[in-house]
């Protein structure tokens, strides 16, 4: 056997940069915990402001991979044309050299054949969706305004998801779900799971955030998600059908792994990587940070919006995080694939600048998997080290 | 066969036992991402000053919490 020493060449790997774009915050949902605070712009976006957004981020991300996240609210309901148009700034700006993305993050009510066949045609959309669970989970959590539950609906778009894709031979539309885990669903994680498996949809848990309809008496405490993960990762990870992605947990794996994070919560400089603009241009840190006024860096409607923005004191203020992280982070033995947490949840309760109050989560959680990766791999291990002796014998 | 080092002990990727953690593990060497950093464990202030607009993993936090479909 040869020995193989691994060079990382991640440098030939584009910079990426990601734009959260919300063209509206309305929604035709009621979800328990929407977190769209009160104080976010109303409306849907302008032609003009919808340029602007794109352009100013495609100046901004010069030489980087730009990838546009349609998020809000609910992003279907400035409809279609919206996105053909969307589409044709995409294409000029690529003849202009830039490498863009598109991603679509929607409820899932509101997908019609038309979509999935733009989507098929322009290849570079991707859908996303929300989804909590089954019917009886999900209809408590997402209903309509009236109380329906959006399952049904959700689920038809689903069979034209994959209708779609059957027809045109792809799987180009994607797209996994995000399952927000609350106090109305944390202990029924492995029915979840089982219900996104048997559906063939990747998933996406989520620790529900304390902000706009979201109360304190729908989290659950960080330690209670902890134990709760553990439980599912002990399932998830000995089942031995693999047909769908679960996260956080393959996330986690590749972070131990490799000993750096990929995932937003864990950046190193998410401000450096993600944007959020919303329907009227203005711009903020993060689509959790839309609406907190004090977090407005400017709007894209106002000269170099978007590249002012970037200089601004607050951004320059919250780029200065890992320069201020905790002590106790400085010593933790996860610290760089963590790198002190989400700054919006630190800012949830209380300060941006103090550390993510999911750290005793984040910290119970990466322990457990990272027993179970220890254990797979000395066992491993001490199998390649048998075959070795073998063929040297 | 071929060797790699994960988490400091010495393999054959074949030699894994969960096909979950086998497909991730091939996943990131395929991505070449099992690149033990000189400077994996140095100070946090200068992995930022290094790595934080760098090109590497540590510049690109692509996933967002709240996308479905991934970076």
């Amino acid at each position: 056997m040869k020995a193989k020493t691994v060079q990382c060449i991640s440098e030939k790997a584009p910079k990426k940069f990601t734009v959260i774009v919300k063209p509206t915050h309305a929604c035709n949902l009621r979800c328990i915990y929407c977190y769209v605070p009160g104080s976010a712009e109303r409306g849907l976006m302008s032609s003009v402001t919808l340029r602007n957004v794109m352009n100013q981020s495609a100046d901004v991300g010069q030489g980087k991979q730009i990838t546009f996240i349609w998020h809000g609210g609910e992003p279907l309901l400035v409809g279609l044309q919206f996105f053909q148009e969307v589409a044709s700034i995409s294409h000029l700006l690529r003849e202009n050299g830039h490498d863009i993305k598109n991603v679509i993050q929607t409820n899932g009510t509101l997908i019609t054949e038309s979509l999935l066949e733009f989507i098929v045609s322009e290849r570079d959309f991707r859908l996303g969706f929300s989804i909590d669970g089954p019917a009886h989970i999900n209809d408590i959590s997402r209903p309509k305004p009236r109380g329906k539950g959006s399952f049904a609906e959700i689920m038809t778009a689903v069979a034209k998801i994959r209708e779609t894709e059957r027809r045109h031979g792809t799987d180009c539309i994607g797209g996994g779900a995000i399952c927000v885990v609350g106090r109305y669903n944390i202990d029924q994680l492995a029915e979840i799971y089982s219900f996104f498996k048997s559906n063939n949809l990747s998933v996406k848990f989520n620790p529900l955030f304390v902000s706009g309809r979201a109360t304190d008496a729908l989290s659950v405490l960080p330690i209670e998600y902890a134990e709760s993960l553990c439980r599912l990762f002990d399932i998830w990870v000995d089942d031995i059908e693999d047909s769908i992605r679960v996260d956080p947990f393959e996330s986690i794996i590749s972070n131990l792994i490799s000993g750096v994070s990929g995932n937003c919560v864990f950046s190193l400089a998410c401000t450096k990587t993600f944007v959020s603009i919303g329907p009227m241009g203005d711009i903020y840190p993060c689509g959790r940070f839309d609406g907190v006024r004090k977090f407005r860096l400017g709007n894209v409607n106002n000269n170099q919006g978007l590249r002012d923005a970037l200089s601004s004191s607050i951004y320059v203020h919250l780029d200065s995080r890992q320069e201020n992280l905790d002590s106790t982070c400085l010593q933790c033995q996860f610290l760089a694939i963590c790198n002190g947490g989400c700054m919006h949840n630190a800012f949830i309760k209380g300060d941006v600048m103090t550390k993510d109050p999911f750290c005793i989560a984040y910290k119970t959680l990466y322990g457990h998997i990272l027993s179970k990766l220890l254990a797979v791999v000395k066992d491993a291990a001490r199998q390649t080290l048998t075959s070795i002796e073998g063929a040297q014998a | 066969m071929s060797q790699t080092t994960v988490l400091g002990h010495t393999i054959c990727i074949e030699d894994i036992n969960n096909a979950k953690i086998k497909r991730i593990l091939t996943r990131e060497i395929e991505q070449m991402n099992i690149c033990f950093f000189s400077d994996r464990h140095t100070d946090h202030h200068d992995r930022y000053n290094k790595y934080a607009d760098h090109t590497d993993r540590y510049g690109d936090h692509s996933d967002h919490q709240q996308c479905g479909a991934g970076g």
